[in-house]
């Protein structure tokens, strides 16, 4: 025999419904509160009312989240600060040894792989496949961490061996400059989203949904926390070039 | 909209789904013809005019189309208690379909009625 389910259940299934249809916070909260309170007035149970959850979430026609928005916050932008980071901190070290920064083109290609199979999270086939084949992630980290440990291998030993020769100066501004200029992205974003992930009190999003102080700021400050880590790492290479005899 | 039969429209609780379909935008703008109103009330107005039991399922779905559209609009305004409630506004363009829709639909029931007392009383006209 079927058990009834609960309303605090079907109203679970209608938001995660509402979520895999990429519905913003503030249309989900308007949703979910209509429900209770037609609950509230009518006395019946959310299914006898409004049918199974995963039916009524596809009839409604509500506004969703913008997907390339979307992807460009919680990928691109990440994938490409992290890749923009770590050219920095070789940049850093290379300018305090007084070095050139070299690359081999095998090195290139291999190095680009892990980037690839990141940036390839910003299609909706890649994250489904990803989610829906549990034994991808373990392959996927595995290509990458070994296509990473053979770009070191492959590393030219000399000037004369390698593809790309960087200056370390030229390399340390530019890439303290697109640090920053994908913080400031990210941070227009993050102003522009209104956070539209968050799941909003319709009366609350009404009256000009005023978020937390502290956790506006904190979503603000996740889009700098590139520039501040490369700040940390800069100085810990030259402390660290101080103490060398 | 009162019904002129009541005893008819307790023997009627429930009218055929696709005629129910094809009228329930109508119905729903005539709801809010005479200023705000929320779904449960909307509901309540449609049972105790004999126009049947409609659920949630069916009529926040049609509510949300109409907001898209700029038929209605919305305000939630605060309850003794839960979330509060959703108010239902039409607009100037929602109050203009309704009419519009009104003015077709009594055309067309009139054309329909006239036809079915052709038949009933044996006249035609062709």
């Amino acid at each position: 025999m079927k058990t009834p389910m609960t309303d605090d259940t079907w109203i679970e299934y209608f938001t995660v419904a509402l979520r895999l249809r990429r519905v913003s916070g503030t249309a989900i909260g308007d949703a979910v509160a209509s429900v209770r309170e037609l609950l509230a007035d009518s006395g019946q149970s959310a299914e006898e009312a409004f049918g199974p959850a995963l039916e009524y979430s596809a009839s409604l026609d509500l506004p969703i989240i913008n997907p390339r928005e979307q992807a460009l916050r919680t990928v691109l932008l990440p994938v490409l600060g992290l890749f923009t980071f770590l050219v920095f901190s070789l940049a850093s070290t290379a300018w305090f040894d007084r070095d050139l920064i070299l690359i081999s083109g095998p090195q290139m290609l291999l190095l680009a792989i892990p980037v690839v199979l990141t940036l390839m999270f910003a299609f909706p086939f890649y994250p489904r496949a990803v989610i829906r084949q549990r034994w991808l992630p373990a392959v996927l980290v595995l290509v990458a961490g070994a296509s990473s440990a053979l770009a070191t291998l492959v590393a030219p030993a000399s000037a004369s061996d390698a593809w790309l020769v960087f200056s370390a100066l030229p390399m340390l501004v530019g890439t303290a400059t697109v640090l920053v200029v994908l913080s400031v992205i990210g941070t227009v974003a993050t102003l522009r989203s209104r956070d539209d992930d968050e799941i909003v009190e319709p009366l609350q999003a009404q009256v000009g949904a005023k978020r937390p102080r502290g956790r506006h700021l904190l979503l603000i400050a996740v889009n700098w926390l590139f520039p501040l880590i490369a700040v940390v790492v800069f100085a810990m290479v030259w402390g660290f070039s101080l103490l060398r005899p | 909209m009162k019904s002129e039969h009541p005893e008819e429209v307790q023997l009627t609780s429930e009218w055929p789904s696709d005629w129910m379909r094809a009228v329930l935008g109508m119905f729903a703008l005539r709801a809010l013809e005479q200023g705000a109103s929320y779904g449960y009330a909307i509901i309540a107005d449609f049972e105790a005019n004999g126009l049947g039991t409609v659920k949630g399922g069916t009529l926040y779905p049609l509510l949300s189309r109409y907001e898209s559209a700029g038929f209605v609009s919305v305000e939630w305004r605060p309850g003794d208690a839960g979330p509060g409630r959703k108010y239902f506004s039409l607009t100037d363009r929602g109050r203009s379909e309704l009419e519009r829709t009104r003015s077709e639909w009594l055309r067309f029931t009139a054309n329909g009625n006239d036809y079915l007392d052709t038949a009933r009383t044996g006249r035609t006209d062709t």
